[in-house]
């Protein structure tokens, strides 16, 4: 635990923050306290709970729930794939582990040197186990305080980006061979003007998957790195 | 104006199941993680490279086509790259970046 909590410290800021803007526009909505802790408990998932707003405005359809749950959330399937083996030994913590994954979480699990000397799995737990509760404990802030916020935090949610930009450079650095994070890079600016905000990320995932397999020639060309690198 | 009671409960429980659907997918496709398909261990060890880019680029999906927006955010992006690479201290390189975007933000 106390291992694992420096490497969520930019979470614990980006999800608070975030949380709080949540819970604000929810309570805007007329929506209490009880369902801002309800979502972050059950639906965990930034860009999809303030879409959840949009849902929970309008008339009920249950159709475009399904449908923008779909499109939204897409890419948590495929950071599964990268996650199989190290969730594989949690037994009856597995499906909480499951329900943890997000943009963030993922890219810890992924990215984070875990020295030998540290248990791995209490490492892993603690980092999904934080990170829900900083989102928990931002979105139940946000909706007591309501619009009652004391100081201008304009431009505070680009702690997030830094993070993703800091890990991006940590397995640049890592790394010999940059195509992964190219590909990574160009197909969602791409598919970003084409297919429009709320698309392109689930466009991009398979784009991705397509050029990694078409490259992967080139990508595995002298040897692979990639496991031991992060 | 919200939603009935019963409707938004119905809203939650649909996202939130369909968001644990989701998640759960791969884990039950491939049960057994000792015997993957070699497709799946390549991706698994490839993906959160091009994963992370994606994201980077997500994270700028909001900004509109106009010179201020755009040089705030590769200024403050561009900062936290030099940081990073110099000083390889996560805190200062997050902390510093929010800091200059805060910055540029309000004085720009």
């Amino acid at each position: 635990m106390r291992y694992a909590f420096p490497f969520t410290v930019p979470i614990l800021l980006g999800y608070g923050f975030m949380g709080m803007a949540f819970g604000i526009l929810l309570s805007k909505l007329g929506y209490g306290v009880p369902w801002a802790v309800l979502m972050a408990v059950t639906i965990f998932g930034g860009s999809m709970q303030f879409v959840a707003l949009g849902l929970l405005s309008m008339s009920y359809d249950p159709l475009a729930c399904v449908m923008l749950t779909l499109t939204v959330n897409c890419r948590y399937m495929f950071y599964g794939i990268s996650l199989l083996d190290k969730y594989g030994d949690f037994r009856w913590l597995k499906p909480y582990m499951i329900h943890t994954i997000t943009d963030e979480t993922y890219s810890i699990q992924c990215t984070a040197r875990i020295l030998p000397d540290i248990d791995e799995k209490a490492f892993r737990l603690a980092v999904a186990g934080l990170n829900h509760l900083y989102w928990i404990g931002g979105c139940t802030i946000g909706a007591l305080l309501g619009d009652r916020i004391p100081f201008d935090t304009t431009g505070i949610d680009f702690t997030m980006t830094a993070l993703f930009i800091v890990i991006a450079v940590d397995q640049w650095q890592s790394v010999k061979r940059h195509l992964p994070a190219v590909i990574g890079f160009i197909v969602p600016l791409i598919c970003l003007p084409i297919f429009g905000r709320a698309y392109f990320v689930a466009v991009s995932m398979v784009g991705i998957i397509v050029a990694l397999f078409i490259f992967k020639p080139q990508i595995q060309k002298g040897g692979d790195d990639y496991e031991t690198a992060v | 104006m919200r939603l009935p009671f019963n409707e938004s409960v119905a809203v939650v429980a649909i996202v939130a199941g369909l968001t644990y659907l989701i998640r759960l997918l791969p884990f039950t496709i491939f049960r057994n993680a000792q015997q993957l398909p070699p497709a799946i261990v390549y991706l698994g060890k490839v993906l959160p490279f091009a994963v992370i880019a994606m994201l980077v680029v997500f994270c700028f999906k909001d900004i509109t086509l106009n010179v201020r927006e755009i040089g705030i955010h590769l200024a403050a992006a561009l900062f936290v790259v030099v940081v990073h690479r110099r000083f390889h201290n996560m805190l200062l390189s997050i902390g510093g970046g929010t800091a200059v975007y805060m910055i540029l933000l309000r004085i720009v």
